[in-house]
């Protein structure tokens, strides 16, 4: 189907063409594949970006985490500096509450702050070294409670209260550069959050316009694939049915045998033209050629094997097959090949005809043209028989009325003289003359039976086919007509002439036959002139005899190759019509033709084409007998008509 | 030892056109053959005069035949195979004088074992001068002896 889209109008019915020679199942699978692995790379991408994301996050939580612990330390430690320095002044126990409070507090604040800030090393050993001054400085508190508690309040001493606070300073400072630092960081890394967001976000966006168009382009490609399937199925289905609207009206058989695996695909009009039920015979190759007639079985294998082994891209043969019925059908089968890429045949697809009627016809043609030639020959040969009786009694008769005139003359004298005149006129006159007209008409009855008979020869004459030198041939025919044109002060002019594959003997009697008419029918009114040329198409030699004679009138065009028929102004020339019924017949067998051109008083052309042939054949030594006698036979007729 | 066998011998014609046969004796006579001539008329009769009943071994000894092929009913061809099938008449000499020259034909009455064809020639003048030929062939003629 492919191969004879390409070549029709239907071409563009032919599905998109996709590049790489893709199926379109291909393509889908591909579609597929691309969307998905599109789809798990932005789902990776993503994933990793909000990773990112979320470490960010984490970091800055962390981080507040951490500034917020610090600050609560520092503000425990103000609450418990406050605490005991209202403890020193006033000495009373109820100040030191928010301190105990707070120191708790600070104890789960330090553990938590450690705890946060555990994975962070610098961190850690920050913390740590904060743990010395705060436990210094709680000491330091603890020891000022003490010693309030042991000599009683009173204004503390300028240097106990300048050591707390330069201890309470150094902390302060130190948890506020902290802080301060993480502050930093935090605003950086918020920074460095955003911009990851906004990556992020892009992310999505190009990843999202990405897959769509992905799926446009493959969805629009889908569309249009499956409406051009669509055209090219609808196109296909209506391409089919009229297919099997012609073949169902011819009823000829579909079949289809696949070389590869051996199978056969037979319609149903192939096993009905056998009279078969479609489940009557297998779909097999073997099945099927057990039904060729045991005759014609080897022949049509070996037309087949031939097929399949050789390069004709078309394939014919013909068969005769069993009909469930019992009769045997003739069949013709043709067929095409289907080859694969590689030029190996792989199948043939072809129909099956039922010619039996053609053949049976064939044959009662054939039958009736065996019996027309047996006819004309008995009967030209039966009718020869009593021509030989009436010549012989004739001649008998002659030489007895010779005897019975001798013998009478003598006694001439004693008959009465009216008697005797009568005697005279019967035997040298009446008898005579009806003597000659019984032989003249048995002459001509013998000459019409040996053109019946040479006529029929000519069917039977197998052709020698070989190079001949046409210029030879006329230049033989010329020589043995010589006297003839010498005699009539004729002047015949020869153009180049071809070298041709074609009969020898049968050309010569077409050349000779026609010499002799335009010679014989050359008119006294002016010098004869012949001319013979040829001419040369591509498939075909074209000879030309042209004469200056008296030429052809239009109502006896007709005539001319009619067997015992001349035209109307050929009387003053001995002839009985039969040279150009012969040449017409000869070139008919040879594939060739012939035909005139003429005018009354001016002169005619006859034209004589032959088919360019290659081959030389040969003749079996049986035939060459036939051809023989045959081709001898023309040339005498001739003579004897001349 | 083998005698020289010189006696003149008897020709049978067969022929079924009277008017023939009628030439044939005419032209072998002025030909100066004088041997006895039997003209059998038809193929029924030729095979009754060669294959009958009463027939005695040497009946056919010093004969010579002249066949037609174109007979009606029974043909020359198949008097010519039965003449050459038989012991008795296998080595009589057939001459077949027919108008027919179709070369298979020829080449057919050859196979069976026709001894000489010829053909009848339509025009008189070479009819007449081929019987005469024929008749002084006839005139040399020797005959096979008699084996039997």
């Amino acid at each position: 189907m492919r191969g004879q889209t390409t070549c029709t109008r239907t071409d563009w019915f032919y599905p998109m063409k996709l590049p790489w020679a893709i199926a379109r199942k291909h393509y889908y699978i591909a579609v597929f594949c691309l969307i998905s692995l599109a789809f798990v790379t932005f789902s990776f991408v993503l994933y990793k970006q909000y990773n990112k994301v979320q470490t960010h996050n984490d970091f800055s939580l962390y981080q507040s985490q951490v500034i917020d612990q610090s600050r609560l330390i520092v503000i425990d430690l103000v609450d418990m500096e406050t605490s005991v320095r209202g403890f020193m002044v006033t000495g009373d126990e109820a100040f030191l509450d928010p301190y105990f409070t707070a120191y708790a507090r600070l104890q789960s604040g330090i553990v938590n702050l450690r705890n946060t800030t555990y994975p962070e090393v610098a961190a850690r050993e920050e913390v740590n070294s904060w743990l010395k001054v705060i436990d210094n400085y709680q000491k330091l508190l603890a020891d000022q409670i003490t010693d309030v508690r042991t000599r009683g309040a009173g204004s503390p001493s300028s240097a106990a209260l300048n050591a707390q606070k330069a201890q309470m300073d150094e902390l302060r400072q130190m948890l506020d550069q902290s802080i301060a630092r993480r502050g930093v960081t935090l605003r950086l890394q918020s920074k460095a959050a955003q911009s990851q967001k906004n990556n992020f976000l892009t992310v999505i966006v190009l990843g999202n316009v990405l897959m769509i168009g992905i799926l446009l382009v493959g969805t629009v490609t889908i569309i249009n694939l499956e409406v051009a399937n669509q055209r090219f199925e609808d196109a296909h289905r209506r391409s089919e049915e009229r297919f099997k609207t012609v073949l169902n009206g011819i009823n000829d058989g579909v079949f289809e045998y696949n070389f590869i695996n051996d199978s056969m695909y037979m319609s149903p009009e192939y096993k009905s033209m056998l009279g078969y039920d479609e489940a009557d015979i297998k779909d097999d190759f073997k099945a099927t050629i057990s039904l060729i007639h045991p005759d014609d079985k080897d022949a049509a294998l070996a037309t087949l094997k031939a097929f399949r082994e050789g390069p004709s891209a078309l394939y014919t043969n013909v068969f005769r097959m069993h009909h469930k019925d019992g009769t045997w059908r003739w069949i013709m089968s043709r067929a095409v090949a289907q080859r694969g890429d590689d030029g190996r045949m792989r199948s043939m697809v072809g129909a099956h005809t039922d010619i039996t009627d053609q053949k049976n016809r064939e044959e009662e043609l054939r039958q009736l043209h065996a019996d027309m030639e047996t006819f004309t020959y008995i009967t030209s040969h039966d009718l020869r028989s009593p021509l030989v009786n009436l010549k012989g009694f004739s001649r008998e008769l002659d030489m007895a009325i010779a005897e019975v005139s001798d013998t009478l003359t003598p006694y001439k004298d004693s008959i009465k003289p009216e008697d005797w005149s009568k005697i005279d006129l019967n035997l040298h006159r009446d008898i005579p003359e009806a003597l000659t007209f019984i032989g003249k008409g048995v002459e001509r009855m013998d000459t019409l039976t040996t053109a019946i008979l040479d006529l029929s020869r000519i069917g039977r004459y197998v052709h020698r086919y070989e190079m001949v030198d046409s210029r030879a041939i006329i230049d033989k025919c010329i020589g043995a007509q010589s006297f003839e044109i010498q005699n009539k002060g004729a002047e015949v002019i020869v153009h180049d002439l071809p070298e041709l594959v074609t009969d020898a003997l049968a050309l010569e009697q077409v050349f000779s036959n026609l010499l002799d008419n335009a010679v014989k029918y050359l008119t006294v009114e002016r010098k004869g002139r012949i001319e013979i040329g040829s001419q040369q198409t591509a498939r075909d030699f074209v000879f030309y005899i042209r004469d200056n004679g008296r030429g052809i009138d239009a109502a006896d065009s007709g005539k001319i190759f009619e067997i015992f028929r001349r035209a109307r102004n050929t009387s003053d020339v001995r002839g009985l019509g039969i040279g150009m019924s012969f040449v017409k017949t000869t070139l008919r067998k040879m594939d060739g033709a012939i035909w005139f051109e003429s005018a009354v008083g001016v002169g005619t052309t006859f034209f004589v084409r032959l088919p360019r042939r290659n081959g030389v054949n040969d003749v079996p030594d049986e035939a060459n007998t036939v051809l023989a006698s045959a081709a001898q036979a023309l040339p005498v007729r001739k003579a004897q008509q001349a | 030892m083998i005698k020289l066998f010189n006696e003149p011998f008897k020709l049978v014609m067969i022929e079924d056109d009277e008017g023939h046969a009628r030439l044939i004796i005419k032209n072998l006579e002025r030909a100066g053959v004088a041997n006895q001539i039997v003209h059998v008329p038809n193929g029924a009769a030729a095979l009754d005069y060669f294959f009958n009943d009463k027939r005695r071994p040497d009946q056919h000894d010093k004969t010579v035949i002249l066949l037609d092929l174109n007979l009606p009913e029974i043909d020359g061809f198949e008097i010519l195979r039965r003449l050459k099938a038989d012991e008795h008449t296998k080595n009589i000499p057939v001459i077949v004088l027919t108008t027919t020259d179709n070369p298979k034909d020829i080449d057919e009455c050859y196979a069976l074992g026709c001894n000489v064809y010829m053909t009848k020639p339509v025009g008189y003048e070479a009819f007449a001068d081929a019987i005469r030929k024929l008749g002084l062939m006839l005139n040399v003629v020797k005959v096979p002896h008699n084996q039997g």
